[in-house]
């Protein structure tokens, strides 16, 4: 008898098998929203094998008036092909092969009785023994829109390109390089790519990622995916955060463009002249600099004596300080 | 008669060490040029020191300690300080009191801290403990008990004078102090002093403090400066639950140098240094 897990799996590949969808290829998304004839048909499925037997399964779907040139569909066919159809007048039969585990393959062949009803079997096939299935399908003479599944399943699936389509673009965004990177990406898109790299050329992408060469998805892993290096995205970004005097860039990332815009914004002035400034902080976080550098003398302070330090720093900083 | 248990002296002795190492933190000098002395604490450590513990003029760095002991003293803010002709003539930075001014006490305080007043100063002293000097004894006792080892006063206001000193290490520990009066708090943090004397004359003085409205989060504490002192400064300051205070002892330039280890201080909380 088999396993209990495996009896699972298989009566989930039965049940897909038992309602296969129509769909031996996907459907295209629909032309329109016109509805397409049809009826609905009662399909029942039951299935023995390998020492159990499952519950029989009556299901009803829409199909459409023209007949069944493909299997009876209810649940679509998970991960399952179907090959090989073959209609004659009044018989049907097909070729599954389902991936997954355990992967089973099977046939099956139906009789139609007119268009009133079918009966028929399925076998699959794995490693673990045979599984028989019944089909049976009754005309419920019942209106439908046939169409309506198909419109459902291609909603469904473009649904899932936007999804990915989403993701990827949110994940250019946020510059989360593990989307795009990496043996088996997410996305690879090249759209995305490009986007991607646009972002990160900006002063917000540069300055968002993790500037430590040893982050997997870091500041030099990304530029490296980008084809390019911080120091030549840097020499396009700092000359335009001078420019456009963004300063918190500027003092963390461009020494040069930072004492270019000290010399013109800070130098010679007083703090209280730069009071409500923009520059004030800018220009702090310079001075902070310009006081970190070694002095030519380090001796400490002695009471009642002015040092040669501060005199030296005194005379250093005239010009940055003013007065 | 037994001799005094020598365990006393050891055991003194060995608070004092533990003191002294559990005073002892693990600081650095990255700004060298900063000022003869300096010293910042963020969050009540010390992360950045230069001869913190030198002795130098503190200049009006010392009206610290005139308003702890003030406010010690149990003079109450609405009690009448009469001006004396001595307060009156006071020299240095002034209110522009006069010989016989009735003023409220508070009023002296919050004039003496915001704008450096020594008229105010002076009265006050007198005020609290009858004369200067003996206000002035007072004002070491304090110092003595809170272990400032570094400093010694004989001007109640900050004047230089032989042996008038203190240092980075010393002041730190008495801005920590004299905050934690509320009056004095609020004081150091007003950009402007106003009072009216009891006849009704309107005297007002502007903050010396160039940071209060102008550094983000600076709450005070007291400028100081004297030709032997040069340029000196208490700053303190606060962001986002963090708290960075500055001591500059002859600074070449106090509001610049002051604004920029603030900034580089809390630039280091985010870090998370």
């Amino acid at each position: 008898m088999a396993s209990r897990p495996v009896a699972i799996r298989l009566a989930v590949v039965v049940s897909v098998l038992s309602a296969v969808s129509a769909l031996a290829e996907p459907p295209a998304p629909p032309a329109s929203t016109a509805k397409e004839p049809g009826e609905v048909w009662e399909l029942t499925s039951q299935t023995t094998g390998m020492g159990f037997s499952m519950p029989s399964r009556t299901t009803r779907v829409c199909h459409a008036k023209t007949g069944w040139n493909d299997p009876p569909m209810a649940e679509g066919n998970g991960d399952c092909e179907v090959l090989d159809v073959k209609s004659s007048p009044g018989k049907m039969s097909w070729s599954m092969r389902c991936k997954g585990n355990p992967p089973a393959t099977g046939t099956a062949e139906i009789t139609f009785d007119g268009r009133e009803t079918y009966q028929g079997t399925m076998t699959m096939s794995m490693a673990q023994g045979e599984m028989k299935t019944k089909l049976s399908g009754r005309n419920m003479h019942q209106e439908c829109d046939a169409g309506e599944l198909k419109r459902q399943i291609a909603e469904f699936q473009q649904s899932n390109e936007n999804t990915m389509t989403k993701i990827c673009e949110e994940g250019a965004r946020a510059l989360a390089l593990q989307y795009f990177d990496g043996p088996e990406p997410m996305c690879k898109e090249p759209e995305h790519k490009a986007e991607f790299c646009k972002n990160l050329g900006t002063m917000e992408g540069f300055t968002k990622l993790p500037a430590e060469p040893s982050n997997r998805y870091g500041r030099d892993a990304a530029t490296k995916f980008c084809g390019t290096t911080p120091e030549k995205l840097l020499a396009d970004l700092c000359p335009k955060a001078l420019a456009g005097d963004s300063l918190d860039f500027l003092t963390k990332n461009c020494p040069e463009e930072t004492r270019t815009l000290a010399q013109r914004e800070c130098a010679g002035r007083r703090y209280t002249e730069l009071n409500g400034s923009k520059y004030q902080h800018f220009c702090a976080t310079f001075a902070a600099d310009m006081l970190a550098s070694k002095p030519s003398e380090t001796k400490p302070a002695e009471p009642d004596k002015k040092l040669d330090a501060v005199d030296k720093a005194k005379k250093k900083l005239k010009g940055l300080f003013g007065r | 008669m037994r001799p005094r248990v020598p365990w006393t002296a050891a055991a003194l002795a060995a608070l004092a060490v533990a003191l002294g190492l559990a005073q002892a933190q693990p600081s650095s000098d990255p700004f060298p040029k900063a000022a003869a002395s300096y010293l910042v604490a963020v969050d009540g450590r010390v992360v950045w020191e230069r001869a913190a513990g030198v002795r130098r003029p503190p200049a009006s760095l010392t009206k610290m300690m005139t308003a702890l002991v003030v406010l010690d003293s149990g003079t109450r803010a609405d009690a009448v300080v009469k001006v004396s002709a001595a307060a009156a003539s006071e020299g240095g930075t002034r209110l522009g009191l006069k010989p016989g001014d009735r003023v409220a006490a508070g009023d002296l305080l919050d004039a003496m801290l915001v704008g450096s007043a020594n008229d105010a100063c002076v009265a006050l002293a007198q005020h609290a403990m009858g004369t200067t000097k003996a206000f002035v004894a007072a004002m070491n006792v304090r110092a003595s008990t809170m272990g400032l080892r570094e400093t010694h006063f004989v001007d109640p206001c900050g004047h230089d004078r032989p042996g008038q000193v203190s240092s980075a290490r010393d002041l730190r520990r008495l801005a920590d102090a004299a905050l934690e009066k509320p009056a004095f708090a609020r004081a150091v943090a007003l950009d402007r002093a106003t009072l009216r004397t009891a006849a009704g004359r309107e005297l007002a003085v502007e903050t010396s403090n160039k940071l209060l409205g102008s550094l983000p989060g600076a709450k005070g504490v007291k400028t100081g400066y004297t030709a032997k002192a040069g340029k000196c400064l208490v700053a303190l300051a606060e962001r986002d639950g963090h708290r960075v205070l500055v001591v500059l002892l002859d600074a070449p330039d106090r509001w610049w140098t002051a604004a920029a280890l603030i900034e580089r201080a809390f630039e280091a909380t985010r870090a998370g240094r």
